[in-house]
């Protein structure tokens, strides 16, 4: 049914990963709706609105946009938290390859036309603790700002 | 050590407590009210404990599990005592919400596969009738469709191949990405085609008037 032998299949953790994800989204007072795209049910990506001023924080309302990818289990899980705002402002809590800092985890943040990267280590990188770190950090970031 | 600081960002001044063997942002340790002086991992779980239940913490670790884990490690990751993970580690598993892989050296917990099935495919049979089902396994197959088109292969297996040989991290992310959105689009298709299959008879079942 699953075509994966002997262990966990990685798509159906991709699905659950989400799906608890969006219920940890739901249960932020930052967070005001969630919707799963390109379905609502069997989504591949996540869109939060984001709403500042509900936590006491003067800035614009925002989207967070949240992947997760599980593959084999010899690879690493790899997922991204993209936020952007009504100013366009544009920042992310990512966690896979790319060509910047050593290692995966990065925060990166648009200036102009390109991002600025730095390295960024995760305290866990269970789907629902990661939902709680990235808005601790968002709201540092906004608070910043 | 100890270091009085103000942290960027901050309206108070919060004390710093490191360990200078060990260092990271998350070691800073809080003193009453000046709870700023934690690192943002610290104070997301802060706000995780604040806003849901013991309960509901093992629950959501335990079922967004990528691979089975000892009770020891989804305490950590709940945030919870290891008493208070196993109590609920075995009420999760008498609902067939989890199953348990006892081991030589510990037992281990996973989501169990099945119950996560039925749970996505109840919510479809409540959510949608047969005909949107039929509509919703067209658009399924139309991305994977799509995918086939845009990168020139049959398969996910083919394009995780491809990403293996990108020349940048990038293009390495980009075919990743790509794979793993067709095999969960296929795992859908899956799910979407037993609705539509046994529409009948879930949906008599779902209204209390089973044939």
């Amino acid at each position: 049914m699953c075509g994966f032998d002997g262990g966990h299949d990685p798509r159906q953790a991709s699905h659950e990963a989400l799906r608890g994800i969006r219920e940890q989204l739901r249960r932020h007072p930052m967070i005001t709706t969630v919707d799963g795209l390109p379905h609502d049910t069997l989504h591949t990506e996540l869109r939060a609105n984001v709403d500042p001023s509900s936590i006491g924080v003067d800035a614009p309302r925002g989207t967070l946009t949240v992947r997760w990818f599980v593959s084999a289990p010899t690879e690493p899980v790899r997922f991204t938290f993209h936020y952007s705002d009504e100013s366009g402002f544009d920042c992310g809590w990512h966690h896979h390859e790319q060509d910047h800092v050593a290692g995966l985890g990065h925060y990166q943040q648009r200036t102009a036309e390109t991002y600025t990267y730095e390295e960024f280590t995760f305290g866990s990188k269970e789907p629902s603790r990661v939902v709680w770190e990235v808005l601790e950090e968002l709201q540092t970031v906004m608070a910043e700002r | 050590m100890i270091t009085v600081d103000y942290r960027r960002g901050s309206l108070q001044p919060a004390i710093l407590v490191y360990n200078p063997n060990n260092w990271n942002r998350d070691n800073f340790i809080r003193f009453g009210t000046l709870s700023l002086c934690m690192g943002n991992s610290a104070r997301g779980v802060e706000a995780w404990t604040e806003h849901t239940t013991a309960f509901d913490r093992v629950r959501s670790i335990v079922e967004a599990l990528d691979q089975a884990r000892t009770a020891q490690y989804i305490a950590d990751a709940a945030a919870v005592s290891e008493t208070t993970a196993n109590n609920h580690l075995k009420r999760l598993a008498e609902m067939n919400v989890i199953r348990t892989i006892t081991g030589e050296d510990a037992t281990r917990y996973e989501p169990d596969p099945l119950y996560a099935r039925f749970r996505t495919l109840r919510g479809l049979i409540t959510d949608h009738d047969h005909e949107e089902l039929l509509e919703l396994k067209g658009d399924l197959q139309a991305q994977i469709e799509d995918a086939k088109q845009q990168y020139g292969v049959g398969s996910p297996t083919a394009l995780r191949e491809q990403a293996a040989e990108a020349d940048t991290a990038a293009e390495t992310m980009d075919c990743i990405e790509a794979a793993s959105d067709w095999e969960l689009t296929r795992y859908h298709l899956s799910i979407v085609e037993d609705a539509i299959e046994n529409y009948t008879e879930y949906a008599a079942i779902d209204r209390g008037t089973p044939a």
